[in-house]
């Protein structure tokens, strides 16, 4: 990485860092984008809270977001059933647009069934559902393969796809059924601090691969500065 | 209206830096400038390449722009219509049609050909004449131009131009006459539209963006701790408590110390800071010693609250207040205010008023006896003072010091101090997060690169992201 801060004046980086700490944002704006944040992504009960004491004002309705909320707590439970009676129930036809995501969420239950060492009934399952799942969309056929391939192992959690194993994974088709269920309702299904973030990652790099000097945040979760003079 | 116009095509940019109009001082002598200086003449004999006479926009073109356009109007293609629109650096020479010369663009109305530094022409478009429309786009994302004729895109003329071009257009034969529209009026050509592909297109850009580093990538674990350390220095308990069992996230502050710290700064909200410095003092011991400009900043703000709380006209009367700060007799004072009150009918509130009248001065004296070295904190003790030269301090020059959203920047430097005390940052990740997002772009936006006009930021956000020229 090119560390050009030899180059740079003592004068420009604080002056960055005097406007870095002078808040260009007033806090009932920040207030606006954290509760943009929370309930997009589903966080009822943080929501209710925050609501309360920062005197901010939901922008949708807190109680339709419920049914999403109970939608994405079962699937972070890995209760597949539940989810798909649950989404038969909220929008019948959301499954059907969506093959991978309908995939994705019949995947979690064939690791849920290995995780719980039924192995007859994971291979049954797969052979009943994601197979031919697997023939009308070849699109899933390669994950389909990475997840059939944990039968080979006695330690799934351990093996190369130990990854599917994982909790996160379930987060992870938790935010893809929350995003599908808030884009099949026409809102927006990225959150407002998503978008910024994605803005600070990309302009950092497009400044340094212009070879621009500039104080770079490196660890963005703490808001520290690395390479101040 | 032309002014909201410009500013939508331009959101990013000073408007005095834009060019408006051409420049009466930049041109060849045979150009004569009319019309507010939008419309060009010639002016000369016309008789040869040698009388070509050009003229350059007020400004170039800002990069800060992302997309820059503008338009001519051929009023008269004159003898020959030997007529050129384009671009041109500070240097070129303006005896030539735009095009001829090194870092100079143009496209020739005579025979549809463009020019790019160099006397022999491409084929590029139809030729142009009187009662056309040409359009001329300067894309600084792509640094690609195009030109337009009659609100229809041409296609792309130019690659790889350099930054810092003026609009430039130039005439050779008599009696030729130009308009140009720099975005006071309304363009034939849909620009807006065309900027709106772009916007597109970059957001798409951003949103697909793989981070340079890997770790980067985990944008959903980074944001729900910057959003965790958010509620928590601000101390919404409630909010963060809940955040934290959905998200597995660990408190690096317990509860108590963070509904404290909530506690000490309602007290100051509420304007009763000596409650406040007592909670201090209890909660961290060494804190206000180890900051005596910030115990200052809290001891005027108090001073600021008896002020507004003694309230009313005759309390606060300068003759009043004089008397007692000269230390006249007791009696020969309490005769006179008792005088003065004649018109009004509060007699019986006077004596706890007047006590609280000598609280306030007792504590304004001990202030002022403070050996402050802070110029900063020096002033902002005068202005405090000033308020008590008022009838109705309220109404007067200072009286903004007594509105409650000034406590807010005190609330938040003392909020920060006792996070300082506990080893967690002084303000929340998120905001300086999002400052450095706004930095950025204006960064980008100073060091010439035009992408960084459409990154949406604006959108997303209310801020200013126009670069300091």
């Amino acid at each position: 990485m090119m560390n050009s801060f030899e180059a740079m004046e003592d004068s420009q980086t604080s002056e960055w860092m005097t406007q870095l700490e002078s808040a260009p944002v007033s806090r009932s704006e920040m207030n606006i984008l954290v509760m943009d944040y929370l309930i997009t992504e589903g966080y009822r009960d943080a929501a209710d809270s925050f609501m309360k004491e920062a005197g901010v004002e939901s922008s949708i309705d807190l109680d339709t977001m419920s049914e999403r909320i109970k939608i994405r707590e079962a699937m972070n439970e890995g209760k597949v059933d539940q989810v798909t009676e649950m989404i038969n129930d909220f929008d019948p036809e959301l499954l059907d647009m969506k093959p991978m995501l309908y995939f994705h969420i019949q995947q979690q239950k064939l690791i849920e069934f290995i995780r719980a060492n039924k192995m007859e009934e994971a291979l049954t399952f797969a052979q009943r559902e994601l197979a031919p799942h697997g023939e009308e969309h070849p699109e899933i056929l390669p994950e389909l393969e990475r997840c059939m391939a944990l039968f080979a192992f006695p330690h799934p959690e351990s093996s190369p796809f130990g990854d599917l194993m994982k909790p996160s994974h379930k987060h992870l088709v938790a935010g893809e059924l929350n995003a599908a269920i808030l884009e099949s309702q026409n809102e927006q299904t990225t959150t407002k601090l998503h978008s910024i973030m994605r803005i600070l990652l990309w302009a950092q790099d497009q400044l340094t691969q212009n070879k621009v000097s500039f104080p770079k945040m490196d660890d963005i979760s703490s808001g520290v500065i690395s390479n101040t003079l | 209206m032309s002014e909201d116009r410009i500013s939508r095509l331009y959101p990013h940019v000073q408007e005095s830096l834009l060019p408006r109009a051409w420049s009466s001082k930049d041109r060849w002598q045979f150009i004569k400038l009319s019309r507010g200086n939008l419309r060009v003449h010639y002016n000369g004999q016309g008789k040869n390449h040698k009388d070509a006479a050009s003229v350059r926009a007020t400004h170039p073109i800002p990069a800060a722009c992302g997309i820059y356009y503008f338009e001519v109007k051929i009023i008269s293609k004159g003898k020959n219509g030997y007529m050129g629109i384009g671009l041109a650096d500070a240097k070129v020479n303006m005896n030539r049609l735009p095009g001829w010369e090194n870092n100079s663009y143009g496209y020739h109305g005579d025979d549809g050909n463009s020019f790019c530094s160099s006397g022999n022409g491409k084929k590029y478009g139809p030729t142009f004449t009187t009662g056309d429309v040409i359009g001329c786009c300067v894309n600084m994302i792509d640094n690609s131009v195009f030109y337009t004729k009659n609100g229809m895109n041409l296609g792309t003329a130019f690659q790889n131009v350099p930054q810092n071009l003026y609009p430039t257009v130039g005439l050779q034969s008599p009696g030729e006459i130009a308009d140009a529209n720099f975005g006071d009026r309304p363009f034939m050509f849909d620009i807006e539209g065309y900027m709106l592909e772009w916007r597109t297109k970059l957001r798409e850009q951003i949103d697909t963006h793989v981070p340079s580093r890997p770790q980067d990538s985990e944008l959903d674990l980074t944001l729900k701790k910057l959003v965790f350390s958010y509620l928590i220095h601000h101390g919404y308990c409630g909010a963060a408590e809940s955040f934290a069992k959905t998200t597995s996230l660990y408190f690096f502050e317990d509860i108590p110390s963070i509904q404290n710290r909530q506690a000490v700064q309602r007290l100051v909200m509420q304007g009763l800071i000596s409650e406040a410095v007592a909670q201090v003092q209890q909660l961290y011991p060494n804190l206000l010693s180890e900051k005596p400009e910030l115990l200052f900043k809290l001891q005027i703000r108090n001073f600021i609250e008896m002020i507004a709380t003694l309230g009313g006209a005759s309390q606060t009367h300068p003759y009043s207040i004089a008397r007692l700060m000269n230390g006249k007799e007791q009696d020969e004072d309490k005769m006179d205010v008792d005088h003065k009150s004649d018109d009004t009918s509060e007699s019986t509130d006077q004596q706890p008023n007047r006590r609280a009248l000598e609280q306030l001065l007792l504590f304004g004296r001990d202030l002022a006896s403070q050996n402050i070295q802070n110029e900063e904190l020096k002033k902002q003790l005068k202005d405090a003072f000033s308020l008590l030269a008022y009838r109705d301090p309220r109404q007067s020059q200072m009286g903004y010091l007594m509105e409650p959203g000034q406590r807010e920047q005190l609330c938040a430097d003392l909020n920060s101090a006792m996070l300082e005390s506990h080893g967690l940052p002084r303000q929340p990740p998120l905001e300086l997060a999002i400052s450095q997002t706004k930095n950025c772009v204006v960064k980008m936006l100073e060091s010439g690169m035009g992408s960084g006009a459409y990154t949406g930021l604006e959108k997303q956000v209310k801020c200013s992201l126009k670069p300091q020229q």
